[in-house]
Parts: structure tokens; C-alpha cells; sequence
């Protein structure tokens, strides 16, 4: 593999984002995977003689925020085409989409690398409808066609050249994906095809400008088969370069299964689209205002929702990526630290014991993110249960059986439940005092011990008060007194 | 302009026609005539000038995002090979 050194791999993608509306891009037939076959088609679907199409304004506004989100220039007139090719899934002959003026131009996605963060430039974004499905069945003669996904929304995100190893072209994915989800413009969900992935690869001499010749594999619908495959295409495009070989235009086909592409058709001269603007649809013209309306219903970005938890209130890197790698649970959190001067406690809590709380909770139909309505307890009780600490009213122990009382009972507040159960910290340090004289009376064996060296046995010395105390001693002063009472 | 029998060629197969040979000559010549009549506009200096892609300039209406009920299998039920599930087509080979 030696010869691998001398050369790099050089990745465009293009990826297609299903966005999530409740009808298709031209009709209004339902937008919705998994129902019974050619269930959900109009007679714009399926190409019937006289319809018209009429572009449906939230994909339109879905693409708006995608541009705005990635800092792309958004074309307030933008144009469909049409795009002709023959495919028994294709009912109209030519799928609606953009060319010359599409909506968005420029841009960029950043992704996590080893060497930091980098911007991926982005050459265009745009809208299309996506065709039917054609199923294959094994010992048929036929093929058959499920016109259900005949023209569901779809942007097509296309990246520059500008991704170098398979590793950096599956970060991207993942950048696009997370921004694409808490857009709330794509469900994401991979396994359904809703991100779906074809990746322009060549390879050329390290410290070569030029490009290589490029193939495109099509269709690659994880991330990790996009990896996979970028990984054997380039390794291909080496050996075959290495061996004195030319490496061909192509379209090539990824198969999961067998961990190789094969060549789906050669592409000996360009492909012809005769792309021209669709004489149906008259040019998409927004205003500035549009663009202002759509920007102002946007939520922040995973990014710098990151960087804000971190940098303006002072939370772990690790503790800021977990919050916000759930859009619930990073909302939960901005409620309970909204105006709390320690929003790294209330982090802590909601990451550890409310974290754990929702995991025992956890239902068919929280699908694996954080629910609020499941774990019941709103965000102002673990703000004033932080409270209660920083205020010292309350030791982190009590602060536990606070926590389990508010769990059971949710509609309690925790000052409420402190007064109640008489769990205020107590302050009578002569009585302290006095109760660490007796426990160092009644352990002389451990006093021994603990003046011989063992400072281990300290940890017990404050057990012993703090379960004497039910836990109602402040923590620091039991420390003081004690060490007070063993020197 | 010049439109060759190879051009005519092209076209055929990229629209999936099949013409004898009588046709072939009457389709290249139609074309070159076609061709030649819209040339007449090149005359015109169009440098500067925006490209019309539609009568209208006002802007297409928008849909606002709501489900119907649709024709649904009814939509596709004309089709030939309309099996009651799905639409059943010659086999495609990827």
C-alpha cells in the first residue's frame, strides 16, 4: 500500500436532503414513507397530459433556511427546470429541478477535523423533486414501479472539490445532517433514504494542483457506506494509476454487501439533460423581507449553540456537545439556566441525575431523545434545587432526596419540599461541635489509626457525622470542626 | 447552422425514436429550416440584456403546505401494466 503515500484523494459531494413537508413539491398529495404503494399520487405525479404544477411555499422556505444557515447567497428569483431523462420511475420524462439559477450559490458546511475546524465550501444549493421507485425482484421478468416518492421535495447540496480523505467526506455528512435536523427541514433518518449521498472521487500525485479524473458513486445512503466506499474508489483509482492504467469517467454503484462499486455506465461523452427553464412555472421571486420573516422563526445552530454554553457560560466542552446534541435537551437546559448565575450546576444536574431519570423513564415513543413531559420535573425546579445548594440552605446529599422527591412528585417545589421534611442545613455549630466530640469519643480505635497516618480515615469520620446528622450538616463546616477535633 | 445527419442521430436517441431513412432526411431538413428562421433573432444585440425565462415576471404563486386526499392508484390505473399495487414496467438492469 506503500504506494498510497504519493497520492491523494480529492471528494465533492452531492447530497440529497428529503425535507420534511406535509405534501410534495408540486402537488398535494401526501409527503409521507411507508404507505401502501402508489397511495400517495396525484395526477401531477404521475405526469398526467394538462396538469400544472404549483411549488409548495415551506419547501421553498425549508431551502431559505438551509442557505441561510450555511451563509449561502439566497437568489430571490430563482428559476425550475427541467431535467430530461427516460426512467420507468420518472413519469413526466423530465424531473423538475434548478440549473442555471438555482436558490442558493456559495456557502459553506464546518467540520470537526484532526487539525480543527474547517470550512467545506459549497458550490450550490438547490430544489428538486425526487423520482419513484423502481423495485427489483429476483426470477421477475418486469420491473415495478412505487410512484409514492414521485415528486417529494428534495435539496440537492453541492459541495467544491474540498474534502480530502474519507474521514473528512463523512464529518461533512455529519455537519450537513446535524444542521439539516435542527433546522427542523429533514428527519435525517438514514435508514428511510431522507439524506442520501452521491460522492465525486478522485485521486492525483501529492503536491499535483490539478484534478483527477473523477467518478461518481451514486446512491450511498449511510455514512458509514460512504466512507466505505470513498475509501475503495480511491484505493481502485491508485492501484489503477500505480499499474500505468487511465482511470475512465463513470457512474458507479456502491454495494453494501460485497464492499466494492461496480460500473453502473460509462460516461464517454457528458450527460444531455437538455436542461431549459420548466414554460409550467413561472420564476419563485422572494423579498428581502421573506428572507427576514423565514430568519427570524430559525433556531440557533448546533455550532454556535456549542460555543455560547461554553463560552459565555463557562460549561465543559464535553458537557456543551451532549446538551446540544439534542434539541430538547438543550432546550430544557436554556430553560433552567435562563438568569441562574451557576449554569454549570444546572448542567451537571440535568446531564447526570435528570439524564438518568429520563433513561428510566424512557417510552416507545421518545425515539431515543430527551422527552420533558416524560421526566416530568420543569426546568425551574432543578434551577432552584441548584439554588438551594448555592445558597448553602441545602447539602449536595440533601440535595439527592430533594431530587427523588421532586421525581415522585414533580409538581413540588423545592424550597416546599425542604420546609416540609425540615431538611434545611443546620447551623448550630455548638450542637456540631458537640456531636463530633462524640463521635471521636466513641471510635478511639479510628482516631488512633487516623493520628498513626491513615488519612483515609477521615472519609469516615465525615460519614459518620453526615449520617448522624441525616445529612443536614453543611459539608465544609463538618470538615473545619473535625479537623479541629483529630489534631 | 449546420444540422448533420449525425445531429439528427443524437436526437433520436435521446428522445428513444426510431425513423426510416425517408424520415431521417425530411426530420434533418425541417430542422435546419426551423433552425435557420429562429436565427433571424441573433440579429437582435442582446448584450446587457437579462434572459426571459417567462412571460410573466410577477412571480409564481405558492402552495401552502397542506395534504389532500388525491386521486391516488386511480392516478396510475390507466397505466398498462397497473398490477392493482404497483405499475409493472419492462426490466430495468442497473
Amino acid at each position: 500500500m506503500s504506494v498510497h503515500h504519493d497520492y491523494e484523494t480529492v471528494i465533492g459531494l452531492e447530497c440529497h436532503v428529503q425535507l420534511q413537508t406535509a405534501s410534495k413539491l408540486f402537488s398535494p398529495a401526501r409527503n409521507r414513507y411507508g404507505d401502501a404503494p402508489n397511495e400517495n399520487v396525484d395526477v401531477v405525479d404521475a405526469g398526467l397530459p394538462g396538469v400544472l404544477p404549483v411549488p409548495n411555499r415551506r419547501a421553498v422556505e425549508f431551502a431559505v433556511r438551509l442557505g441561510l444557515a450555511l451563509g449561502c447567497d439566497i437568489h430571490l428569483t430563482n428559476v425550475f427546470a427541467r431535467k430530461h431523462y427516460f426512467y420507468p420511475d420518472l413519469p413526466k420524462g423530465y424531473q423538475i429541478s434548478q440549473f442555471a439559477r438555482p436558490i442558493c450559490t456559495g456557502g459553506s458546511v464546518t467540520i470537526e477535523t484532526d487539525q480543527g475546524e474547517r470550512e467545506v465550501r459549497l458550490t450550490r444549493i438547490h430544489i428538486e423533486e425526487d423520482a419513484g421507485k423502481t423495485l427489483h425482484r429476483p426470477g421477475e421478468t418486469a420491473s415495478f414501479c412505487d410512484y409514492n416518492r414521485a415528486g417529494t421535495p428534495l435539496l440537492e447540496v453541492v459541495s467544491e472539490p474540498d474534502l480530502f480523505s474519507a474521514d473528512e467526506a463523512m464529518a461533512y455528512y455529519k455537519a450537513l445532517r446535524e444542521v439539516v435536523v435542527h433546522l427542523g427541514i429533514c428527519d435525517g433518518n438514514l435508514q428511510e433514504g431522507s439524506m442520501r449521498a452521491d460522492a465525486n472521487v478522485s485521486v492525483r500525485k501529492k503536491g499535483s494542483g490539478a484534478l483527477g479524473q473523477r467518478t461518481e458513486t451514486k446512491n450511498l445512503n449511510s455514512i458509514r457506506f460512504l466512507g466505505q466506499a470513498i475509501e475503495a474508489e480511491a484505493h481502485r483509482q491508485v492501484v489503477e494509476l500505480s499499474a500505468g492504467g487511465t482511470i475512465k469517467a463513470q457512474t458507479r454503484l456502491w454495494d453494501a454487501d460485497k464492499k466494492e462499486s461496480r460500473v453502473m455506465r460509462e460516461k464517454e461523452e457528458a450527460d444531455d439533460y437538455r436542461y431549459f427553464p420548466d414554460p409550467d412555472l413561472p420564476p419563485v421571486v422572494l423579498t428581502a423581507a421573506d428572507l427576514a420573516t423565514i430568519e427570524s422563526g430559525m433556531s440557533e445552530l448546533p455550532r454556535a449553540r456549542r460555543a455560547r454554553y461554553q463560552d459565555t457560560l463557562g460549561l465543559a466542552p464535553e458537557a456543551a456537545a451532549t446538551l446540544c446534541a439534542d434539541l430538547a435537551l438543550a432546550e430544557y437546559f436554556e430553560q433552567a439556566a435562563a438568569g441562574h448565575k451557576n449554569p454549570v450546576s444546572v448542567a451537571n444536574w440535568i446531564l447526570n441525575d435528570l439524564s438518568r431519570l429520563m433513561g428510566e423513564r424512557r417510552t416507545d415513543d421518545d425515539e431515543g431523545g430527551f422527552s420533558a413531559a416524560t421526566v416530568g420535573i420543569p426546568p425551574a425546579a432543578i434551577a432552584g434545587l441548584v439554588t438551594l445548594i448555592d445558597d448553602k440552605v441545602i447539602s449536595s446529599t440533601i440535595a439527592k432526596k430533594v431530587f427523588a422527591e421532586l421525581a415522585a412528585d414533580p409538581g413540588l417545589r423545592p424550597a416546599d419540599i425542604v420546609e416540609a421534611k425540615g431538611w434545611r442545613v443546620q447551623r448550630d455549630e455548638g450542637a456540631l461541635r458537640a456531636l463530633i466530640d462524640e463521635i471521636v469519643a466513641q471510635n478511639p480505635d479510628q482516631v488512633a489509626q487516623y493520628k498513626a497516618g491513615k488519612d483515609k480515615l477521615f472519609a469516615f469520620f465525615v460519614g459518620q457525622v453526615m449520617k448522624r446528622t441525616k445529612g443536614q450538616a453543611d459539608p465544609a463546616d463538618v470538615r473545619r470542626l473535625l479537623q479541629a477535633a483529630l489534631s | 447552422m449546420t444540422v448533420t445527419d449525425q445531429t439528427i442521430d443524437d436526437l433520436l436517441k435521446l428522445a428513444r425514436l426510431e425513423v426510416d431513412a425517408a424520415e431521417h432526411d425530411r426530420l434533418r431538413d425541417d430542422l435546419l429550416r426551423i433552425l435557420t428562421f429562429v436565427e433571424a433573432i441573433s440579429e437582435v444585440d442582446t448584450d446587457g440584456v437579462e434572459p426571459l425565462v417567462h412571460m410573466t415576471t410577477a412571480g409564481d404563486p405558492l402552495r401552502s403546505d397542506e395534504a389532500h386526499d388525491v386521486l391516488g392508484k386511480a392516478a396510475v390505473q390507466g397505466s398498462a401494466g397497473f398490477t392493482g399495487e404497483y405499475v409493472r414496467v419492462p426490466q430495468v438492469v442497473e
